[in-house]
């Protein structure tokens, strides 16, 4: 049983807040380097983030994904919808560790960071996105019609 | 100066690494059971008219409009028919399946399909009997007489004494 819903397993819910926490901890890493200009810190805290949310696609998501043996027979609007979220998560991801590969790399070149702006906010905008398709694919799966 | 710095920012790379392989090593081995796949929790047989109907309870947690057991096989002396279902209201449910009239005593066992988990193992073979007109009747007619026996010795033992 859940937190929110009988329907859901306490994996599924402890996972939404989970991930809601953590899009809301990149925001807080994105003010603290629009408004205080502490770019180490950013730095620090979109690390924290990434690896938080790496350890949550280990435990939770990935072996939930791989359990999907009857979703992926027919490719319907779920199953898309489903593969969707895994491959937008994996670029999320993949985009995630490039950015603090790069700035922990060269953690002085502050312009360096600076440079990839877009990049940065290219993938603020691809997890906020994923958030979204996390929350419908919890939807599909927990809350009745 | 810059070489320090350099050093610095390797060390603090390879932290962040080591951080996140262990992480992943140390989370994979957890592993918490999601998988939701439907259970064959009892097969009831009973008689209407000549057909047997096999009232299949089916187990299957947390039901939406997606997700949901949409298929149910029916293994019946090993061939295998089957048939789709709508979306559930609820955990349990029951479907009833007519498999006909029966001839000799099948072995049948069920299997239900669930819209993202797939399929769930088959349940234990369930030896059908044979419900025969003949049989029907004579189940019936068999407590009449042992009622009317009862009461015809109840009397004779009364009068007796
Ligand atoms: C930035 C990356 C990601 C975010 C923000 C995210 C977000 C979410 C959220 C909010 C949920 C709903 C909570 C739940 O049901 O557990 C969810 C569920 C799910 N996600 Fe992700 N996700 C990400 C990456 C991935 C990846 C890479 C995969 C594939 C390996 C994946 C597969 C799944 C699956 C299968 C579920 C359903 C889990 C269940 O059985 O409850 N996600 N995701």
């Amino acid at each position: 049983m859940g937190l929110f819903n009988v329907n859901a397993s306490l994996y599924a819910d402890l996972n939404l807040v989970f991930q809601i926490s953590i899009l809301i901890l990149l925001f807080v890493g994105i003010l603290i380097a629009r408004r205080k200009r502490k770019f180490k810190r950013h730095g620090a805290l979109m690390g924290i983030a990434l690896t938080l949310n790496t350890i949550s696609i280990v435990i939770v998501m990935l072996p939930s994904f791989l359990s999907f043996s009857g979703l992926f027979a027919d490719l319907s609007t779920p199953a898309a919808i489903v593969i969707t979220h895994a491959v937008l998560g994996v670029l999320v991801e993949v985009l995630g560790v490039w950015l603090v590969a790069n700035w922990l790399v060269r953690s002085d070149n502050i312009k360096g960071c600076v440079g990839k702006r877009n990049l940065m906010r290219a993938t603020l905008l691809l997890w906020s996105i994923e958030l979204f398709v996390g929350i419908y694919v919890y939807i599909m799966l927990y809350v009745p019609i | 100066m810059k070489m320090i710095e350099r050093m610095k920012s390797q060390q603090k790379l390879l932290v962040f690494s080591l951080i996140l392989i262990l992480g992943v090593a140390a989370s994979s081995l957890i592993r918490p059971v999601l998988a939701d796949v439907p259970t064959i929790e009892n097969i009831e047989p009973w008689i209407s008219g000549t057909d047997t109907i096999l009232n299949i309870t089916i187990r299957h947690a947390s039901p939406t409009g997606t997700h949901y057991v949409d298929r149910i096989e029916v293994d019946i002396n090993g061939s295998i028919e089957f048939t789709t279902l709508f979306p559930q209201a609820t955990v349990t449910f029951i479907v009833p399946y007519n498999i006909g009239e029966v001839i000799g005593t099948p072995l049948v066992s069920v299997r239900a399909h669930c819209t993202f988990h797939g399929w769930s193992g088959w349940s234990e073979p369930l030896l059908i009997p044979e419900f025969t007109v003949f049989l029907l009747l004579a189940l019936a007619v068999l407590p009449m007489i042992a009622y009317l026996l009862r009461s015809k010795t109840h009397r004779a033992l009364k009068n007796g004494s």
